[in-house]
Order: structure tokens, then C-alpha cells, then sequence
């Protein structure tokens, strides 16, 4: 599903450039769950805004699909993650403003979809992720658990064919934390690609595969024994 | 359509969750909007609204013109014109106008009543709205005692009744027919008077007498014929003219040029100017608030910075972005505007009196489709403006650095962007201040001007008898009954008798009332001077207790007394002025005065003396002046028909003169009962009335000023609460690290003290230039005068301070243990 090849990521400050991604090749298929490790610094983040069409300085081949995501320009990149790319933030980054119901909708309108077909899919969210009761509270009223269980409710609402999550339990206590990574489990058994990156080794292990960097350098990339996990779905 | 709601319904909402913000953003845009829209509402009753006829702007003033004189123009010269052209122009002459008082089932009232030719009302291309128009025979005497009534008479005085046409009126004693009314908002000559016309009467031999007694005078209008503008129709009456002019030789003179003026034009040429500086500098009023909100709407973008960053992770385009930045400023704008407007029309009523007096036109002064619209497309300008810097920030795609906190505060482009914007501010309400400081001072200096005269509890008025003993044009008044005998005198009885009354007197011209000037050519002595050398000055009639009630000195000899009668010999006052230029190094008790080679005003002696006072204009000198005692005229003798057709009368009481009014009014009718008055104002409101529109403009740009400044200074604390904001844990670490409270203070003054000093000198560099624009208003000041500048300096820098001293002080009151802990 995603290629990488030799993708290169530097900031220049001043006479300095300092590279964070160093020729990176990687290859993600259809219904993987990935986890990026690695040390702070290592470049985790910036391979994930990448992954997430939110970076333009880089250079080197980015194949989503069949579109090779390196020569369109910045619209079409941005066309190309609305439709196909969902993300998930640590501190979940809902807008205070808007109600939960509002918020998972806020992608939706942001594509040409009729407004009942979009509170159609925001309602079918709400309720898949049972949180119907809660759809005009504001993230304020809400626990950690809670606020990040809409972020990944709003960011799966489209339907999208990759959700990358970036440090999705950092604010959250355990308990809460294993809710969120058995959903993402649930999701990936849906169909859902997942690129997820992460400090927690716990975290790691829901997924199949681990990828780490280290200074901006792919050094390892290694398939996961698979281990009988509980799944409790809510 | 969705997209626009939905972004709607959350800039109101974020817009109630910051009521500071929106406070302050809604009232300066209300300031700034509403200035504007009060300005503009009055420049467009008086220059741009079209006069209530059709195609007003085909409507022309015809007017004869000499090397710097007025002419007057006959109707037969008028009728030469006419037939020049041909029947392509129309034309319509005003024969006539004068006060009369009419009484109607609703009422006594005042009308001005207009004599027309019947050919008027067509030419400006109005009809009725109830009966019919004159017809051209109704101009043959005896045949015009028919009048069309002002819709506005119609309502008030006789509840609008359907079946007027047909009523009779009485003007002066006369009985006239009511042929219909003419529709609402109609005026001719534009007046804010009600008015009723009338068909002049004009004799046939007028149509063609250019001299003699015959002469029909009058001012001439026209319609402009098709496809030809005023310059070519100025040549072809100029070309005309000078034929006319050649071919009359005796009788007055003729005027060897005609001028044609657009009517409106005519009527709104003086205020042209000070409209549109007055409009120039709301502009900048308007300017000086988009800056302010500028700068609180960048402020506000950096906070929301975050936002806008999850909004462009979530897909929003630039456009999307950009869209709800614009909606938002617009429903600010939006809001702004309502009470902008609700602003703007409430300064129009409480300035209302002096727009009045100051302005022509002031009738046609209201909002209309026009006033809407500027409006909305300032609104629209507005939401524009205020919204392209935080705009540009919403489209920049720094998205991961504001995900992650890194671009949370602003950067210092943007910071240097609200600093140029305080700056700006700063400089523009400098050029205000400075606009407003010469104004007052103008009006200081006026008000300083020795007048000559006392303005203390004197009421004055001017008195038109219109009773049958008022003289008609080229009537002869010997043999007449006396008015002055019948009426005026009783009338000064009746006024001396009121309880609070000192001193009562009547003049032909009172002091800065500008309603009458009379000039007269006179002979000293009896010597001979060559033609051109006579004494000129300008002649006045008054009668005993003048100087009293004014309070003017008597410099020589004595005024007029109750001994100066019709049978004692004639005796003139001349003042100062005549004396310095006419009988210089001498007495001039005991002098001659002549008017005419017989009869009693043939020789007239010089009894007194009185002190120059300022009669047409406060800062024109005075002019050589005589008076001539009221009661010694007598009808034949050469000012009597100035006292039959206006007289002033001055009342100096021990009680404030505005408690006079009622009783004035009443004794006058006692004595008078159609008679009817004009202008009934205390001498201070006459003194005050004639400084015109310099008033208007120095209260105005007053108002203005302390916005500006008041704008400035929200706008300059604004910024510096901002950075206190975002430097709180710098100043935290500061304050742990030992700075003294002095330190903190001075780090946040000495920045608004650079911005303070910038935004000074731009902004005086700009006055030094702006000021030439307002150099003809101003008055006992010169424009780039040091000490306006110097106070307003201060003014400016006093006011800087103390918006910038109470973020210093919140600076220095900061918690570093709190301020470190939030991080």
C-alpha cells in the first residue's frame, strides 16, 4: 500500500543542516499494523508527518498505491490525505468549541458530501464506538480516555484506507490505554492499515510489525511473533 | 450555503465565548463605522441626493455677471435669453419671496411665499399631486391670487384633506384660491422653509421694459436643452448678453456676461470643501479602527493558532481556512455596523441644530438607499481588511510545528506586524489631535475678537409687519400711513413695559445677524467730490436705547433720544470707522450728512459718534457706518421703504433673554397681529451662528480626536497586555532569578516608549503636511503652530503611558512560581 524509497528529511538553521530522516525505504502493505519505535529525536514523528502528507521538505519516492504521492503538488497531496489518510495525536487535539458529534464531523466537512449523508456517518461513529450519549458534550467534559476515543473516532469517520497514530495512550493511564490499543487492534481486523509510533513496548506489541530509528536512520524492521491478545471490545 | 452557516454558527459562538475581545472589536469598528456613516449620510443629503425634480441635474441658475459685481436681471432681458435659444429651453423665474403668516384650521403659521411665473412648476417637471399647475395666463394681474401649497402645509394645517383644491387662503389680506398641493419633499427655491407658490403678477409692459418704473426684477432659472451642457449654453446667453448690454443705454446697468450654475451645485458650493476634509478624516477614523481590530484579530489568530493547525490536519484547504477567518471578521463587521449606524444617526440628532444652521440643504438630510449602501460596502471593506493578516496566517502550513507547540506564540514577523500596526494608530490620531488642537484654537481666537458690542441677556429678532401698509415694488410710500408711528413705536412701549425688560430697541441691522445690508452713497458738507469719491458706508436705521441694549460706547456727542421726532431737525450717528475715513484729525459733531439735494435729508447733522463694532463677520473690519433715526422716517423720505419691509429689534433684559421669547412674541402681535418673525436668537447664539461651520467642524474633530486617541491607547495597551501574556514565564524566570520589580516595569516601558516615539514622529510629519488642507478654516493661529504640536505631543504621550503603565504593572506583579509551573 505504501512504498518509501529513499525518502530524506533535513532543516536547515542557518549554516547548519541537520538531517531527521535518512534515506528511509519501507514498505507498508494493506492491513498492517506497524509500530515506529525509537529514542526521542530519532525521527519518529517526522516519518509519521510524512507518512501523513503533512511534510513537503522531503525528498526521495512516496508510492500510496499506484499514485506516486512525490510528484503531485502540495493540493493534491492534501486532496490525496483527506480522502485516503486518517490521524490520531497524542493530545488528541479535539477543538474545544465544538461538540463531540461536531468534532468527529469536522473531516467530513471538509469533502462535498450532502450534510445528511454526513450526519448519517457521523451518527453510525457514534454508535459504533457507543458514545451516542455523549455526542453534544465538548471535550472538556470529557476524560483523557474519552477525548481520545473521538480523536479516533474522527479520524476513522471517512473510512480511511491508513490511520497513523502518534503516540495515541502518551496522555493516558493504563486502563485507558489498553481500551484505545484494542480498538486500534479491532480496527486493523476490519481492514484498517495502521502505522502507529510509540515509547511503550506494551503499546509495540499489538501490533505485527516494529520498525526503529535511530537518528533519522531505519535500523531495524522486524515482523512480530504473533501472541494471543485479549480483545475486550467494548 | 451549509459551509457558510456552519462556519456562522461557530464564529458566534467563538465569539460569545471571548465577550473582551468582541466588546472591544464591536465598539471600535462602532466608532469607526458609525463616524463615517454620519458624515456620509449628511455629504449625501447635500451633494450627492438629487434635488426633487426631474433630472435636477438638467436644472440651471442663470445669473448676470460684471467685473466683480452683482447684477440684477430683468425679466425682460430674462425673456431675450429665452427667445435666443428657442423654445428647447425652458425656463421658470422667482419674482418674489418674503415671509408670511397664514392662519389655517391647524393653526397660525409662517410660510415662505414664493411668486413664480406659471411656467415654474413644468419646467422642473413636477406636478401636483393634488389638483392642477398654474396656466400662463394666471402671471396677467389680477388674475394670480391663486397659490399651490407645500404638501407639508397641507398635512400639518389642514390634516391632509382631499378636497383642498378649490379652499380659500388669505395672505397680507388677500384672498387667494388653493389650486392643489404639490407633492412631499418638493422645494423651490430649495429651503427648509414650508413654502406656497404663487403666479407673480407681471404686466405686459414688464415683459419688454428694460428701465424705468415698469421693471420687472427677478432670478431666473432654466432647464438645460437637450444635448447641450453648461458651457455651451453660458456662451450662447454670454454671446446673446452682450447684445442686449449694447443695445440698452439708459436705465441701470445691464450685465455684460451670464454665468450658468448647475442649481444644486449653486446651493452647495461653499460647504463642498469642508465636506469633503470633514469626510477625509473619518476615513481615517475608519482606518485608525481597522488598524486597532487588525491587531486584536492577529492576536486572537495566534491563539488559535492550534486550531487551526488540527483543521489543516483534518483536510481544510487554504480556502476553507481563509473563508472562516472572513466570516468571522465579517459578522464582527457585521455587528459593528448595526451600531455604527445606531451611532451615526444619534450624532446627526444631537448635532442636528448646528448642522442646521451651518449647512444648506439640511431638508434632504436622511438616510436613504444610498447611506445603505456605502455602508454595506464599508461593512464588506471592513471584514476584509481586518482580516488579511490573520488570513495569511491561517493559510500558512506550518501544520506539524503548530500540532506540536512550536508555533504557539507569536513569531517576531508577527509581532513587528501588531507593533507597525500601533504605530500606525499612534501616528494617525497625532494628525487628528493636531486637526482638532487648531480648530479650537481658531475658535479661542474667534471667540477673543473684540466685538464692540455686549452679549449679555440681549434677545434679538427679526419683524416683518406684512400688513397692508407694506409697500408692493416701485409703490410710492408718501401719503402712506407711518408704520414706524403706527406700529413700531407701539411696539417699543409695549417692550419696555415687559416685567425684566432694561432696555428695548429697534434697528434695521443688528450685529452679526447678516439679514439686511444697506450701502449708500452720501455727500459731506455739502462739497462737491468727484463722481466715484462720495462717502460710501453702509446705512442703518435705529431708533433710541440702540447703543444700551447693545452695550456699544459712545465715543463722541450723544445717540438718537425720544427728542428726535419728524418736526426737530434731522440728525445722523456715523461710527468710528466713518470718521477715521472721512473727517480724519477733526470733530465730526456738528458735521453735514446729505442724502439727495432736497428735502429734510438734504441736510442732516453729525451728533454723535459711536465705537466700530463687528457687524458682518468677526474677523472682517468694520466698515463705515450711519444711522438715521427711526423715527424721523417718515414715508417719502429715502430709507423709508427699508423700514416697511424689515426691521430687528434688540431686547437687553435683567433676566436670561431666552425667557423673553414669549412675551416678545405676544406684544409684537398685539400691535402687529401678521406680523411675523425671523431668527429670534439671543446676540451670544448670533455671535456664535456666524463663526459658520468653523463651529461645526472644531466640535466635530474634537469628537473625532478623543477617539482616535481612545482607540489608540485600547489599541497600544492591547498589544502590550498581549506581550506581557507571552512573555509571562520569561518575566517568571526573571522575577526567580532576582530581577527587581523596576526592571520588569522598565523591559515593558521602554518597548512602548520605542513604539510610542516612532509612531510621534511619523505622525507628526504627517500633520506638518496634512495641516495645509485646513489652513483657509483656521483663525489666529498658524497652521504649523508649535505650541498645538507641543500640547498634543504631550497629550499623545500621556495617554500612551498610562495605557502602557498598567501592563507594566501586571508584568511586575507575576507569580514566578505560577508563571514557571504553567509550562
Amino acid at each position: 500500500m505504501i512504498e518509501l524509497k529513499n525518502v530524506e528529511r533535513s532543516y536547515k538553521t542557518g549554516p547548519t543542516e541537520t538531517w531527521v530522516l535518512r534515506r528511509i525505504g519501507l514498505t507498508i502493505k494493506e492491513g498492517e499494523f506497524v509500530t515506529v519505535m525509537g529514542p526521542s529525536g530519532a525521527g519518529k514523528s517526522s516519518l509519521l508527518n510524512v507518512l501523513a502528507l503533512l511534510d513537503d521538505g522531503w525528498l526521495g519516492e512516496y508510492w500510496f498505491g499506484e499514485t506516486p504521492a512525490h510528484k503531485l503538488n502540495r493540493k493534491q497531496r492534501a486532496d490525496l490525505a483527506r480522502e485516503r489518510i486518517g490521524m490520531v495525536f497524542q493530545s488528541y487535539h479535539l477543538l474545544d468549541d465544538l461538540t463531540v458529534a461536531e468534532n468527529i464531523d469536522l473531516p467530513l466537512s471538509y469533502k462535498n458530501l450532502p450534510a445528511k449523508e454526513r450526519q448519517g456517518m457521523v451518527a453510525d461513529i457514534l454508535d459504533r464506538f457507543q458514545i451516542v450519549a455523549k455526542k453534544d458534550l465538548f471535550p472538556s467534559q470529557l476524560s483523557g480516555g474519552q477525548q481520545q476515543l473521538v480523536g479516533i473516532a474522527r479520524a476513522v469517520v471517512h473510512a480511511p484506507a491508513l490511520l497513523l497514530a502518534d503516540e495515541p495512550t502518551g496522555n493516558l493511564h493504563s486502563t485507558q490505554a489498553r481500551e484505545i490499543m484494542n480498538l486500534f487492534c479491532e480496527l486493523n481486523r476490519a481492514g484498517t492499515t495502521i502505522v502507529q509510533v510509540t515509547h511503550s513496548d506494551e503499546n509495540a506489541r499489538y501490533g505485527k510489525r516494529i520498525i526503529e530509528l535511530r537518528d533519522g536512520w531505519l535500523t531495524r524492521d522486524q515482523a512480530l511473533q504473533p501472541t494471543t491478545v485479549e480483545v475486550n471490545v467494548q | 450555503m451549509n459551509r457558510l452557516l456552519q462556519d456562522l454558527r461557530y464564529a458566534l459562538r467563538q465569539l460569545r465565548k471571548s465577550p473582551g475581545f468582541t466588546f472591544t472589536a464591536v465598539a471600535v469598528l462602532a466608532l469607526g463605522l458609525g463616524a463615517n456613516i454620519a458624515i456620509f449620510t449628511v455629504l449625501n443629503g447635500i451633494l450627492l441626493r438629487p434635488l426633487p425634480y426631474a433630472h435636477s441635474d438638467r436644472i440651471v441658475e442663470i445669473k448676470g455677471t460684471g467685473s466683480d459685481q452683482y447684477y440684477m436681471m430683468s425679466y425682460a432681458n430674462m425673456l431675450q435669453l429665452r427667445d435666443a435659444v428657442g423654445a428647447r429651453m425652458r425656463i421658470g423665474v422667482v419674482m418674489n419671496s418674503s415671509m408670511a403668516s397664514i392662519v389655517a384650521p391647524g393653526g397660525r403659521f409662517q410660510v415662505q411665499k414664493v411668486d413664480v411665473t406659471a411656467g415654474l412648476p413644468a419646467m422642473l417637471g413636477v406636478q401636483p399631486i393634488l389638483g392642477r399647475s398654474f396656466r400662463d395666463e394666471e402671471n396677467d394681474t389680477g388674475r394670480n391670487r391663486v397659490v399651490l401649497i407645500g404638501e407639508e402645509v397641507w398635512r400639518k394645517f389642514y390634516a391632509s384633506d382631499p378636497q383642498i383644491a378649490g379652499k380659500s387662503l388669505t395672505i397680507k389680506g388677500q384672498a387667494f384660491t388653493i389650486l392643489g398641493v404639490m407633492p412631499r419633499g418638493f422645494s423651490f427655491p430649495f429651503d427648509e422653509q414650508m413654502q406656497i407658490w404663487s403666479p407673480a403678477a407681471i404686466d405686459p409692459a414688464s415683459r419688454s421694459s428694460m428701465s424705468g418704473k415698469q421693471v420687472a426684477w427677478g432670478d431666473l432659472y432654466a432647464r438645460l436643452p437637450d444635448g447641450m451642457t453648461v458651457a455651451q449654453l453660458t456662451d450662447q446667453l454670454t454671446r446673446t448678453q452682450a447684445i442686449v448690454s449694447k443695445e440698452s443705454t439708459d436705465g441701470p446697468p445691464i450685465p455684460p456676461r451670464i454665468a450658468v450654475t448647475e442649481y444644486q451645485q449653486s446651493l452647495n458650493q461653499q460647504v463642498r470643501k469642508p465636506l469633503a476634509l470633514l469626510y477625509a478624516v473619518v476615513l481615517g477614523i475608519w482606518a485608525l479602527a481597522c488598524l486597532n481590530v487588525t491587531s486584536l484579530m492577529l492576536a486572537r489568530a495566534v491563539s488559535r493558532t492550534r486550531e487551526q493547525a488540527v483543521r489543516a490536519a483534518l483536510g481544510a484547504s487554504r480556502m476553507r481556512l481563509l473563508q472562516q477567518t472572513l466570516v468571522e471578521s465579517l459578522l464582527l463587521s457585521g455587528i459593528g455596523a448595526v451600531f455604527g449606524l445606531l451611532l451615526g444617526q444619534t450624532a446627526i440628532k444631537l448635532l442636528w441644530r448646528q448642522i442646521q444652521r451651518n449647512l444648506p440643504l439640511t431638508n434632504a438630510i436622511h438616510l436613504d438607499w444610498r447611506v445603505v449602501a456605502c455602508l454595506s460596502a464599508l461593512t464588506l471593506l471592513t471584514a476584509i481588511v481586518v482580516s488579511v493578516f490573520p488570513a495569511l496566517r491561517a493559510m500558512r502550513r506550518d501544520v506539524q510545528g503548530a500540532l506540536h507547540g512550536v508555533t504557539a506564540t507569536a513569531s517576531a514577523s508577527q509581532n513587528r506586524t501588531r507593533e507597525a500596526l500601533v504605530v500606525a494608530q499612534l501616528a494617525l490620531t497625532l494628525v487628528f489631535l493636531v486637526g482638532a488642537g487648531l480648530f479650537l484654537r481658531t475658535i479661542h481666537a474667534l471667540r477673543q475678537v473684540p466685538l464692540g458690542f455686549s452679549q449679555q441677556n440681549v434677545l434679538t429678532g427679526g419683524i416683518i409687519l406684512n400688513g397692508g401698509s407694506q409697500l408692493d415694488d416701485g409703490e410710492s410710500s408718501a401719503g402712506q400711513p407711518s408704520v414706524v408711528r403706527n406700529s413700531y413705536l407701539p411696539l417699543l412701549d409695549r417692550l419696555r413695559a415687559i416685567p425684566g425688560v432694561q432696555v428695548a430697541a429697534l434697528s434695521s441691522v443688528l450685529p452679526l445677524r447678516r439679514e439686511m445690508r444697506v450701502s449708500i452713497i452720501t455727500n459731506l458738507d455739502h462739497k462737491d467730490v468727484p463722481y466715484g469719491k462720495e462717502p460710501r458706508a453702509d446705512g442703518r436705521l435705529a431708533s433710541p436705547g440702540l447703543v444700551d441694549a447693545l452695550g456699544i460706547p459712545m465715543l463722541r456727542g450723544r445717540f438718537f433720544t425720544d427728542g428726535d421726532t419728524p418736526s426737530s431737525p434731522p440728525v445722523v450717528v456715523i461710527n468710528q470707522a466713518f470718521a477715521n475715513m472721512y473727517l480724519p484729525n477733526q470733530d465730526p459733531v456738528g458735521h453735514s450728512v446729505s442724502m439727495g439735494n432736497k428735502g429734510r435729508f438734504s441736510d442732516m447733522r453729525i451728533v454723535g459718534v459711536v465705537a466700530d463694532m463687528k457687524q458682518w463677520n468677526v474677523t472682517d473690519s468694520t466698515k463705515p457706518e450711519i444711522y438715521f433715526c427711526l423715527a424721523q422716517s417718515e414715508p417719502g423720505t429715502p430709507l423709508y421703504g427699508i423700514a416697511t419691509a424689515f426691521i430687528q429689534v434688540a431686547i437687553r433684559g435683567a433676566v436670561p433673554a431666552d425667557s423673553l421669547r414669549a412675551q416678545f412674541d405676544k406684544a409684537l402681535h398685539e400691535v402687529a397681529p401678521d406680523a411675523t418673525t425671523t431668527n429670534v436668537k439671543t446676540i451670544h447664539e448670533a455671535v456664535e451662528d456666524s463663526f459658520g461651520s468653523q463651529t461645526l467642524i472644531a466640535h466635530l474633530l474634537e469628537t473625532f480626536a478623543a477617539l482616535a486617541l481612545l482607540i489608540a491607547s485600547v489599541g497600544l495597551y492591547g498589544l502590550l497586555s498581549f506581550a506581557v501574556a507571552q512573555r509571562t514565564r520569561e518575566i517568571g524566570l526573571r522575577i526567580a532569578l532576582g530581577a527587581p520589580q523596576a526592571n520588569i516595569l522598565s523591559l515593558i516601558l521602554r518597548r512602548a516608549l520605542l513604539l510610542v516615539a516612532v509612531g510621534l514622529t511619523i505622525g507628526g510629519a504627517l500633520a506638518w503636511f496634512a495641516v495645509r488642507f485646513a489652513s483657509s478654516y483656521i483663525y489666529g493661529v498658524q497652521a504649523h503652530d508649535a505650541l498645538t504640536f507641543n500640547a498634543v505631543v504631550l497629550v499623545l504621550a500621556a495617554a500612551s503611558f498610562l495605557a502602557a503603565w498598567l501592563p507594566a504593572r501586571r508584568a511586575a506583579s507575576v507569580d514566578p512560581i505560577l508563571a514557571l509551573r504553567s509550562e
